[in-house]
């Protein structure tokens, strides 16, 4: 880890000014968990950080440390941690966001990490993270996990980088249509959709999101139709603290017994938070049926390609899929 | 961006708890719009670090990249906090900053600059943090011992801030101490120590 | 002053005032408190830092090392080459070079600026890969085994000639296997699978050493053992052993793999100490979570081959076991005895195990080296033979066991654990094919009491101030041996425990044993309560002497009054009849007098059993497992501290849950590295696996020793994993024969289950 120059602003107009010195020299902080291992593992050797903290009280920055909810509306602040997050009562709409915050990494990093950070964190794909390889994502040649060991990776929308993205909070947000609120520059931000905001390794090898150097992400905000409700949960191998094998989530509502606004996204199976809309064309203007449900799960992976040590996601997957539409539908699970 | 609708009071406080705790040991000064020169900037040279360690002021000059287990361990010689993963992935290094348990090996020791840090090996133990160290010996909690000041800095925590430790059940201990790693397996012992104490209230 | 070997002491009968008793344990307060000191915070004046430069490739010869970039930085003390041009690598992360500077900070950067040219040359990391025809080779010459203090001391020497990558361990044969396959009614054959696990230990290894003139140091380690690390220091630098002195006040685990000076793969005593001499000033070699992972050992893998068969009365009549494993560059691949020996009653058994050499980190004892591997496989396979005959696996186990306390130990099991109940309803839940399945198993473990004699020497001394102290050289890795130590003691003189001072963790307070083997207890206790029956002794025929009165009319009562005659003094009070030198009795223990309960294979010496009862719940669309409950009931001879005891069989459990579900090291097969040195992706069992866990102790009075205890650390952890994936195959009705049971591997398992049984 090299030492570097911490810059601690007291507004956000002052980290634009620092931003805007040298975007592409600048290392935006929050909660600073993924950045530490990063630099730690000598991945990153920034020159400047910023610290997005010590802006936090600023009237300026109102936005990035504040969470908010109506029924129907959720805006996350990038500086809220994934604690406040979990442990903050939010409308029913919205449970998949609590739940995917709170299962999130372990209780002592939820406390320090951010949403926002946690938004932007890079892959943990184990070649990713490795000091001494250099993947594709670092600057190599290949995707070693392609032709490596890749119990981990993705076996949904993968190539040429094998990643799958890391945030649990983003297959959560992505569940809901919303917006990404960016800022390059004192004034008004600009908002990205969701759906456009993660990026995968065709578009991208150098970040997994759309936001470029001097950017600052302010935060999230999502809305849900009304008498909509949401679900997340993951399969893990250690269970109360891991990352999952696979996650998902689910938003959608019942009106007069049939199932609408159905969206179903997948987590730690693609560079990107995934869409299964395969799943969700089952579904929307169906009865949620045990038999419906058990073939939108099959459906959630339809397409799928698994690598040489990772085809077993694919059927934990399905099984997760198909609780957890038992779960937000009210169908009863069997025992 | 407009200004997003307030929550509840008890939403908010919880919200911006890192906010509160951060202005609570160095109040923010009111916006201006600083140029750049104005804005603070420590490193790359060593910079000084102040901060309350279990309630006396500490002073270190430190590397900026330290973190802060490295500081505690190294520089200020506190043998609580350890770096078992050094990740943030076991828990064996949690201090309480300003009340709240996180790691120190994810921060820099800047990080704690001006605040409060509090360690499993506080002198004037706070009759909670004595009670789950006697709780700790009598459930035998402790074998190595080397994650034993992480547990029981997550147990404080959890029982400091809970509204009702009595109300705790098994499962929101075993969910609170999830991230604490133990390879002797005191696990069961740990869960029986927190409750233990959760349950006796009046001994703390 | 005289010694005695305890020839003559009665042994202990019946219950005790403190030995047994649940004792809270006498370095608790330090540690709970985070004021106990480990081997990084022990900081002498002008401490530096050192770090390594580990090879990145897993197979080589290292062409050129450059140092300047190194030496040059401001802050470097001592840079040294670890490698010399021509040296193979056979591994990644083996030593190349090392620094030693003012800070950790800057020892990191030295070593980054290290460069050293490594012609690669192919490697190999998996089994399958050493195995095929034209791998290349890891050794091109003859391999010695690498033993520690972790290993069983009994188990047969030597290897066969080395194929390849092959080398054969000493076969076991008993009976005439093969023809007791031909004739057999029922054979089940079938391969299970065991992934390389890591120590994990919470702190890696660490060695601080300093130097005190030429011939002499002082050096802080993090071991097992101190008096290894003392001799192996004193070795590699000429030293007279008495001229280093190693200091271990507490130590963060070890688990088999901190024994010496070194850790199994990197010299760090060596490191540590010629850096040490070249900066003229103490030095601190303390791994990162990356090496200790990568270089510091673990339990090799291991691939078995199981043929099990019945006859058509239901019984077991032969068993075979060939299994191939990997110890990476390092040998010990064994299976433990389990096949060999558990099940005596199957009158036909062979084991033939293999290393097989790879380009990985090399493996060394493990908690119970080779056990719970072989107990996973042989259980399971049990299981599987049970399932075809119709037979109860708690029956069959019991009807081909002969020893009289694991047969007794199961039939607690069986009520504690509500065998019978937990059964029918796995089955009832896997006809009615629910989503959410229940299962039962159970496993067994078999170990042998290694306790020694004359290892330990303690000394136990009685002030004029009425204190006692004991002094021994033994560390305490956390089994608790320093509070054994108090416990022993107090006994004997009528003290509490807490009164009684106890001193270790350092080779000049004498002479003791590794930790290893399940050795510690029965090794050290027994010469404490020598050395204080002799200082016993010694104070009642000084008080005898002061008094005046003849010597058998002075005794010591419970509490620690001391009967004179007709009088009636306080230990204090005796105590203040000594001289100034008070007294001082050194202890030894004597040879194991008894075999009883019931004899470790090859005889002379008591075997431990141990038993245990898993259930899981499965949830059969998703593919999670849950370990809801385990009963462990073991024995250990006569229990010396019930809480220390107890938390060394739940720690077990926990250990072998790892094992069972969640542990697997993931090595990237075209690079030859490590993935997952961490602790996030290499997956300790955590709060969430922890399961409802019942310990019961069956006590066994054994006169081996003048305590009476055997061992535990390694019996509590052998069948774990193997009752665990016994309970999966009841509740799912099909196996899953490789660990950990992941997930997708029970899904796999149910699909693949479903197309044996389609038509």
């Amino acid at each position: 880890m090299n030492p570097f120059r911490l810059v601690r602003p007291r507004s956000l107009a002052d980290a634009h000014a620092v931003l805007g010195a040298d975007p592409r020299g600048t290392t935006i902080r929050a909660g600073g968990v993924d950045l530490m291992d990063r630099w730690k593992e000598g991945i990153d050797r920034p020159a400047t950080v910023l610290d997005l903290r010590t802006a936090a009280a600023a009237e300026d920055a109102r936005a990035l440390a504040s969470l908010s909810a109506t029924a129907t509306s959720l805006a996350v602040g990038a500086l809220v941690t994934l604690d406040a997050l979990a442990e903050t009562p939010l409308p029913a709409a919205f449970a998949a966001v609590r739940a995917a915050a709170g299962q999130a990494a372990n209780p002592a990093i939820r406390r320090q990490a951010t949403a926002g950070g946690n938004l932007l964190q890079r892959p943990r794909c184990w070649y990713f993270r490795h000091p001494d390889l250099a993947c594709l994502k670092k600057g190599g040649s290949r995707c070693l996990a392609a032709e490596g060991n890749n119990r981990y990776n993705a076996v949904l929308g993968g190539g040429p980088s094998y990643i799958v993205h890391p945030s649990s909070l983003a297959t959560a947000l992505v569940a809901f249509d919303g917006h990404a609120v960016v800022q390059a520059s004192p004034g008004r931000p600009k908002e990205i959709p969701l759906g456009e905001f993660f990026v995968g390794p065709t578009e991208r090898l150098d970040a997994e999101t759309v936001l470029r150097p001097g950017e600052i992400l302010l935060g999230v905000r999502v809305s849900a139709p009304a008498g909509a409700r949401s679900a997340y949960d993951a399969v893990r191998e250690r269970r109360l603290y891991d990352w999952p094998l696979v996650e998902a989530a689910v938003r959608l509502r019942v009106e007069a017994a049939t199932l609408r606004d159905v969206r179903v996204v997948l987590g730690q199976v693609a560079p990107i938070p995934w869409r299964a809309r395969e799943a969700e064309a089952v579904l929307e203007g169906r009865r949620p049926t045990p038999e419906r449900l058990a073939e939108a799960a099959r459906a959630a992976f339809e397409g799928a390609r698994p690598l040489s040590d990772n085809h077993g996601k694919i059927a934990v997957g399905r099984g997760l899929v198909r609780r957890l539409l038992h779960q937000v539908t009210g169908v009863p699970l069997p025992a | 961006m407009a200004r997003p609708p307030r929550l509840s009071r008890r939403g908010l406080l919880r919200t911006v708890g890192t906010t509160t705790a951060l202005a609570a040991c160095k109040p923010p000064k009111a916006h201006e719009a600083a140029p750049p020169e104005d804005v603070e900037v420590l490193g790359p040279e060593p910079i000084p670090v102040t901060f309350l360690l279990d309630g006396r002021r500490v002073r270190a000059k430190v590397p900026v990249q330290r973190t802060l287990q490295v500081c505690l361990q190294e520089d200020l010689g506190c043998t609580a906090p350890k770096a078992p993963c050094d990740r943030g992935a076991c828990g064996g290094c949690l201090v309480r900053l300003d009340g709240v348990a996180v790691p120190s090996c994810t921060m820099l020791a800047a990080d704690a600059d001006g605040r409060c840090v509090d360690t499993a090996a506080h002198p004037d133990p706070p009759p909670l943090l004595a009670a789950l160290r006697r709780a700790f010996v009598a459930h035998d909690a402790a074998q190595c011992g080397y994650c034993t000041a992480g547990m029981i800095t997550a147990a404080w925590d959890l029982l400091d801030r809970a509204p009702e430790p009595a109300a705790l059940d098994e499962a929101a201990v075993r969910r609170a101490m999830a991230g604490n790693l133990c390879r002797c397996g005191t696990h069961r012992a740990v869960v029986r120590a927190i409750l233990d104490v959760a349950g006796r209230k009046e001994t703390w | 002053m005289t010694e005695t070997d305890g020839r003559t002491l009665a042994p202990w009968r019946g219950a005790l005032r403190v030995v047994g008793a649940p004792i809270d344990r006498i370095d608790g307060p330090a540690k709970v408190s985070g004021r106990a000191r480990y081997t990084t915070h022990v900081t002498p004046p002008g401490l530096l830092h050192a770090a390594v430069a580990r090879s990145k490739v897993a197979a080589g010869t290292v062409r050129a090392l450059d140092l300047s970039g190194a030496e040059r930085l401001p802050g470097v003390r001592a840079v040294l080459a670890v490698a010399v041009p021509g040296q193979k690598i056979r591994f990644a992360g083996q030593d190349l070079a090392a620094v030693a500077a003012t800070t950790p900070e800057i020892a990191r950067a030295a070593v980054a600026r290290i460069e050293v040219v490594v012609e690669p040359t192919p490697h190999v990391v998996t089994l399958d890969g050493a195995m095929a025809d034209g791998a290349p080779r890891v050794h091109e010459d003859p391999v010695q085994a690498r033993r520690t203090e972790g290993d069983d001391p009994t188990e047969v020497r030597g290897g066969g000639r080395v194929t390849g990558n092959v080398r054969p361990l000493p076969a076991f044969e008993h009976g005439d296997p093969d023809r007791a396959f031909a004739r057999a009614a029922h054979v089940h054959e079938a391969v299970y699978e065991t992934p390389v696990v890591l120590h994990s230990a919470l702190e890696p290894h660490a060695l601080t050493v300093a130097w005190d003139g030429d011939d002499a140091m002082t050096v802080w380690a993090s071991t097992q053992s101190i008096f290894s690390v003392r001799d192996e220091m004193a070795s590699i630098f000429g030293l007279s052993p008495e001229r280093v002195t190693v200091i271990c006040e507490h130590m963060g685990g070890g688990f088999g793999a901190k024994f010496g000076a070194s850790a199994p793969g990197s010299r760090m005593g060596f490191i540590a100490g010629t850096l040490a001499r070249k900066a003229g000033a103490p030095v601190r070699l303390a791994l990162d979570r990356r090496a200790e992972q990568e270089v510091t050992g673990n339990r090799p893998s291991s691939r078995q081959r199981v043929r099990v068969a019945a006859d058509g009365r239901g019984r077991v009549v032969a068993l075979e076991v060939v299994s191939h494993g990997t110890a990476g560059v390092g040998t010990g691949a064994g299976v433990g005895r389990n096949a060999a020996h558990l099940y005596e009653k199957i009158p036909h058994r062979r084991v033939r195990a293999h290393d097989v050499f790879t380009h990985a980190g090399p493996g060394t004892a493990m908690r119970a080296p080779g056990h719970p591997q072989g107990a996973f496989a042989l259980e399971l396979a049990l299981d599987e033979l049970a399932a075809k005959i119709g037979a109860d696996p708690l029956d069959l186990r019991i009807a081909h066991d002969r020893h009289p306390v694991r047969r007794r130990e199961y039939e607690l099991g069986r009520a504690r654990f509500r065998w019978d109940d937990r059964r029918a309803r796995a089955r009832a839940a896997r006809a009615a094919g629910a989503r959410v399945r229940t299962g039962a198993g159970v496993a067994a473990s078999i170990w042998g009491d290694f306790g020694r004699a004359k290892a330990a020497r303690v000394t136990v001394a009685i002030e004029r101030d009425g204190s006692v102290h004991v002094r021994n050289g033994v560390q305490d890795i956390g089994g608790g041996i320093a509070t054994v130590l108090a416990a022993v003691v107090a006994e004997v003189l009528g003290r509490p425990v807490e009164r009684v001072h106890v001193r270790y963790g350092a080779s000049t307070l004498g002479r003791s044993v590794g930790s290893g083997g399940s050795q510690t207890t029965s090794s050290v206790a027994p010469a404490a309560r020598v050395a204080a029956e002799r200082a016993r002794r010694a104070l009642l025929e000084a008080v005898a002497e002061a008094t005046g009165t003849p010597p058998g009319a002075v005794t010591l009562e419970a509490g620690g009054t001391v009967r004179v005659g007709p009088r009636r003094l306080s230990f204090e009070d005796a105590c203040r009849l000594l001289d100034d030198d008070g007294i001082e009795a050194v202890g030894q223990r004597g040879p194991t007098r008894s075999d009883a309960p019931y004899p470790f294979p090859g005889g002379g010496r008591p075997q431990i059993g141990g038993v245990q009862f898993a259930a899981v719940e499965v949830d059969t669309w998703t593919g999670e497992v849950r370990c809801t409950h385990l009963t462990a009931v073991h024995d250990c001879g006569r229990v010396m501290n019930a809480k220390a005891a107890e938390s060394q069989v739940a720690g077990g459990i926990m250990m072998g849950l790892g094992f069972a579900l969640s542990e697997q090291r993931q090595v990237d097969p075209v690079h030859g590295r490590v993935l997952n040195a961490d602790l996030e992706r290499y997956k300790l069992p955590g709060f969430g696996e922890l399961p409802e866990i019942d310990v019961h102790f069956v006590p066994v009075e054994t006169d081996a020793n003048e305590t009476g205890s055997l061992g535990i650390g390694e019996p509590a952890t052998i069948p774990t994993a193997a009752a665990v994936a016994c309970a999966v195959f009841d509740a799912l009705g099909v196996p899953v024969r490789t660990l950990p049971i992941t997930p997708d591997r029970v899904l796999a398992a149910l699909r693949d289950g479903r197309a044996e049984a389609a038509p």
